[in-house]
This record gives C-alpha cells, sequence and structure tokens, in this order.
C-alpha cells in the first residue's frame, strides 16, 4: 500500500505547508518518487514552496475536479529544483499538482464542494500513473466538507499542531473525527517547539495524549523562518537537526503495511 | 534582596574556627615550649660559664697563696688531742688566714682545704672557712669525711670542677678542686672552693616568671588575633551557606555583590563569583523546565470535544462520506488480494 498522507492541521499558520514540502524533498532526495496535491483551493501556495512559475501551470487540480482531465495530466515534475538528475529509475522525483491560482478558478470553485468520489479515484490512481512510492496532500486548515472529503481519501494522517493549549483541543477533535473515518494511520506534528525542549519527553506526551502511530516534535528554527516559505527547508539546510527529524517522520511515513 | 550578615552562630562556622583555634594553640604551645627550653638552657649555661670562669680564677689564687710545703709539715703534725683544731700553730693560723682573706676577696667562695684519709676512701678536713664565719657549722681538725662524690678525689691530682648546682639551706653551690703541691712538686692535699652559684638560680627563675608572663600575653593577643581572623574567612563561607540554601529553596534572586564587589580578587571573590553565575544557570534551567512542561500540559475538555466531534460526524454528509470511504478501502483491497 503506497502511502497517501494528508497533512492537515486544526488552525492555520502551524507550518503545515513548509512541512508538507519538507516532506516531499526528503523523500525524493533520498531516492524515492513522491507526488505533492495542493489541496488548497481557495489559497494556492505549494507551487511557490516547490518552485513552479504560475505561468508554466496549464492544467491543475481545478480541471481534474471539473472533469476537465485526468489527475496525472496535472502533475509537474520539479525534481530539478532540488537538484535531482533526470532520468534513472532509481532516482528520486518530486511531482506536484497544484492548485490553480489564477484568481477566476478559484472563484469557480467556491461555494462547490470538492467531489469526494473524484477526488478519491484520482488520488488513489495517482501512484500507478505515475509509479509513486507516496503521495502527500497539503490539506487547508480547519474541518469542513471538502477537507473533510480529503482526509476520507487519505489512508494516513500527518496532523500540525503548535505548543498551545487551544491547538491542543482542536487538534483532539480532529483525531477523533479521523477516527470515525477510519483513517488508518496517524502521526502528530508538534511544531515551533522551543529548541531546548526535549524531544523525547514531548513526543511521549503527544503519543500518550492522542494515542496515535507516531509523532514528531519540530524546534522552532531561526532558518526556517528566514527562508519565509520560499523553498523547502532540507535541500537548503542538509545538516540540521530539524532536517534529521523531518527525515525521521518521512521514513516513518513509508512504513505502511497491508493492515486489511 | 540582599543578605543582611549574621552573628556566625551556624554549625560550620563555629567548627571551623574551633579547628583554627585548637590548631593554632596546639602549635603555639609548642613552638613556645621548645623556644622557652632552648633559651632557659643556654641562659643556665652562659651563667654558669661566667660563674666557672670566676671560680676557676678563684681557685687558682687560693692554691697559688698557700705554700705546699708548710702545708704539709702542718698536717704530719697531726690533730691536737685537746682541741678541735691546732689554734697555737701559727702555720694553721695562717692558713685559716689565708681561707679569710680568699673569701673576702670573693664573697662567693667558701675556702676549705683537705688531704687524702691514708686508711680509706675518705678525706681528713685541714682548712675551713667555717670555722671562722659559721663556727656550728665547722668541722674539725683532720676530721673525716666520706665524700659522695667523686670530684674531691679527683682534686687531690689535678683541678677539678664540679659544676652541677648543688641546692643545700643555704643556696645553690658549685665547687672546684686544686692540689696543693710542695717544693717538690708532689701533691699533698687540695683547696676546695664552694662557690655560690646562686646567681644561675635567679637567671633560671627570672627566664620562668618572664616566660610564664611572655607566655600568656603572647598566646592571648594571638588568639585574639586568630579569632578574628577566622571569624573574617569564615563569614563569608557562612553567607554563602546561606545563600546555598536560599537557592535550594528557589529563591534564585540572591545578592551576592557584598561577596564579590569590595572585596580584593580572591579565591572567596572567584567562588561568590561562581556561586552568582551556578544560581543564575540552575534559575535558567528551573525555567525551560517549567516552560517545557507547561507547554506539553496537552489538556483536553472531553465534554468539549465529544460535543463538537458529533456536530461533525452527526451530519448526513459525514455519515455518507465515512460509507463511501470505507466502500473504496475495502474495494482496493478486495483489488489488492486478488490481483
Amino acid at each position: 500500500m503506497i502511502p497517501i498522507a494528508a497533512v492537515h492541521s486544526f488552525r492555520r499558520g502551524t507550518g503545515k505547508s513548509n512541512l508538507t514540502a519538507g516532506l516531499a524533498a526528503c523523500l525524493a532526495l533520498s531516492g524515492r518518487r513522491v507526488g505533492v496535491v495542493d489541496a488548497h483551493l481557495q489559497a494556492p501556495g505549494m507551487q511557490i514552496l516547490l518552485g513552479l512559475a504560475d505561468k508554466r501551470i496549464d492544467y491543475s487540480l481545478n480541471d481534474y475536479l471539473w472533469g476537465e482531465c485526468e489527475l496525472h495530466e496535472a502533475a509537474y515534475d520539479l525534481s530539478g529544483r532540488l537538484g535531482l538528475p533526470e532520468g534513472g529509475p532509481r532516482d528520486g522525483r518530486l511531482f506536484l499538482i497544484p492548485a490553480s491560482p489564477e484568481t477566476g478558478d478559484i472563484v469557480r470553485m467556491l461555494g462547490r464542494p470538492i467531489d469526494f468520489d473524484r477526488l478519491n479515484r484520482g488520488v488513489q490512481r495517482l501512484p500507478e500513473e505515475l509509479g509513486l512510492e507516496a503521495v502527500l496532500i497539503d490539506t487547508p486548515a480547519g474541518l469542513n466538507e471538502d477537507t473533510l472529503s480529503t482526509l476520507a481519501a487519505a489512508n494516513s494522517l500527518v496532523l500540525v499542531t503548535r505548543p498551545e493549549q487551544h491547538d491542543y483541543q482542536g487538534t483532539a477533535v480532529i483525531v477523533e473525527v479521523a477516527r470515525h473515518l477510519h483513517t488508518p494511520r496517524l502521526f502528530l506534528v508538534l511544531n515551533g517547539a522551543a529548541p531546548e525542549l526535549d524531544a523525547e519527553y514531548a513526543r511521549q506526551r503527544l503519543l500518550e495524549a492522542y494515542e496515535c502511530q507516531g509523532a514528531a516534535v519540530l524546534p522552532h528554527c531561526d532558518e526556517l523562518a528566514a527562508l519565509g516559505s520560499s523553498r523547502p527547508f532540507p535541500p537548503a539546510y542538509p545538516d540540521h537537526p530539524l532536517t534529521a527529524r523531518i527525515q525521521g517522520l518521512a521514513e516513518e511515513l513509508l512504513m505502511i503495511n497491508d493492515i486489511y | 534582596m540582599a543578605i543582611t550578615s549574621q552573628t556566625p552562630t551556624k554549625r560550620m562556622s563555629f567548627s571551623l574556627r574551633w579547628k583554627l583555634l585548637i590548631g593554632f594553640s596546639l602549635v603555639f604551645t609548642v613552638v613556645f615550649a621548645v623556644a622557652y627550653y632552648w633559651f632557659y638552657t643556654f641562659s643556665t649555661q652562659m651563667a654558669l660559664g661566667r660563674i666557672q670562669e670566676d671560680l676557676a680564677d678563684t681557685l687558682n689564687a687560693a692554691i697559688d697563696g698557700i705554700d705546699g710545703d708548710v702545708f704539709e709539715a702542718l698536717v704530719k703534725s697531726g690533730a691536737p688531742e685537746d682541741q678541735a683544731v691546732p689554734a697555737g700553730d701559727p702555720r694553721y693560723q695562717e692558713h685559716q688566714t689565708w681561707m679569710e682573706i680568699v673569701h673576702k676577696i670573693e664573697p662567693r667562695a667558701v675556702t676549705y682545704s683537705y688531704v687524702k684519709d691514708p686508711t680509706g676512701e675518705r678525706v681528713l678536713w685541714v682548712g675551713d672557712l667555717y670555722r671562722i664565719t659559721a663556727p656550728e657549722e665547722s668541722t674539725a681538725f683532720l676530721e673525716p669525711y666520706t665524700p659522695s662524690k667523686d670530684f674531691i678525689f679527683q682534686g687531690l691530682e689535678e683541678v677539678t670542677v664540679d659544676m652541677k648546682p648543688y641546692p643545700d639551706d643555704w643556696g645553690s653551690w658549685v665547687s672546684a678542686y686544686g692540689p696543693i703541691r710542695n717544693s717538690r712538686g708532689e701533691p699533698v692535699g687540695a683547696v676546695g672552693i664552694d662557690f655560690q652559684a646562686d646567681y644561675v638560680v635567679q637567671v633560671q627563675k627570672a627566664i620562668r616568671d618572664s616566660m610564664v608572663m611572655s607566655f600568656f600575653v603572647t598566646y592571648g593577643s594571638l588568639l585574639v588575633l586568630v579569632y578574628i581572623i577566622s571569624s573574617v574567612l569564615t563569614k563569608p563561607l557562612v553567607s554563602l551557606a546561606q545563600i546555598a540554601k536560599k537557592i535550594g529553596e528557589g529563591e534564585y534572586n540572591q545578592d551576592l555583590s557584598g561577596l564579590t564587589r569590595g572585596r580584593l580578587k580572591d579565591e572567596i571573590s572567584d567562588l561568590a563569583g561562581d556561586f552568582a553565575e551556578m544560581a543564575g544557570k540552575v534559575y535558567q534551567r528551573e525555567q525551560t523546565l517549567r516552560r517545557q512542561v507547561e507547554e506539553l500540559r496537552i489538556e483536553v475538555d472531553e465534554s468539549k470535544r465529544k460535543h463538537q466531534v458529533s456536530e461533525i460526524v452527526d451530519t448526513d454528509f459525514f455519515r455518507e462520506l465515512q460509507s463511501k470511504a470505507d466502500e473504496m478501502r475495502i474495494r482496493r483491497s478486495k483489488a489488492g488480494t486478488s490481483a
């Protein structure tokens, strides 16, 4: 089973998109073929992070949802931006299925819920079509019909939270909802933790509190803030401890067994 | 928040101070005793030395003034039967007079003369100053005497000196003996001088008295000094101990400036500086830990959660989504097993 992970959070500004980009970069740089789906239809951002110029975008996720193309046709190979060599079946690859940054397309999506069946089918077929070993879906924050549909299409949920009480409460709600959806795997990510925090202690606390399959603690770091969501963190700082943590989470994501 | 310095009544300061005081007392006493002993011995030797010189001079003078041949003849004529001394014999009178003259010139000297008793280990008194100056103590002419020490016998052959002070009711004495020789150079008797050595005793007593006085004065003042110094040294230690206790109880905001500033840079000020640094670091660590525990206090309001979850899952939309998702998974797993 190929991991299809929805990267989600209760609140906005938890560093979700940066994490998605970071996970994708780690997987690609370690020789895996990974696809990223930007489900942020209202405010697309992955194309900026992963380096896809607006004018290059022909087909997008929007077009697929409207039935105007196949999902893989809206995929763009952005491996070159990570410095990955072309060709070679053993080489890592990074594909992005962007959400359309066109204002007109965004407006067209407003008020119309995502067709779950269509989304689901597309996402499930994507690994086959592109030979992917993992799919990451950058999901907008908060629970609504669209994000619920996205979560339902995934077999893994990566929930990102800040170290704040309000976040913890909201995250607990999403965890419970995901259980109702029978999402097989749940990962908790504590983002923006104090650097001197005892990571192991924090991990244990998260595992206990949310009863999830895995947890990661990502410390706040100035370098990440300085990057300003212009590109993924790991390739820029390959030896940074934060990169190691993201790498660890990426590896955990891959370890999915057929559990049915 | 400054620490007011308290009188060090703490156990720690006491035992350290007591150690200092006792140690000092022991060392001082030993050193002083050694010095005193040395000084006492040295002074005694010096005093005796002076006396010995005078004694030797007196003895030599006394011997020179005696005609050996006359002495020999006097002794040979023997003791009179009817009186203690041969008072009428001019040779005897002259001899006695000479005894007295020596004494008059040197009042510290008690002069006498004697010969060896041919029959045994005794001497026979010949001349004796006491017959003139202290008749009740005096001896008879040729009265025998058995000496306890050998010096008297030695004196019959060569000049001998016994410088070990011998105390009796009349004082402390040292003695010297020397042979009287006749014109042929043969020893025919000896002169003995008992010399007053009270001077020695006086010197010794003077030293003893002043020693006692100076011991207590020196000891007393040094003791006070040690007490003050130990107080000065242990006060900062007591302060630090109190500060350490306060820090242990969580009061990190301690003012150590009293120990670091206004003090020449020494080990104590270094220690205080290190202490302040340590307190700061402990405080930081505690703050960090507090923050951590606080940040990870994941308290979920269960009833609130239940409510919010049911708002979502108890909807037609969700139930439909749920069944579609389940269906999809079942289909996929079937497809997976059959593939």
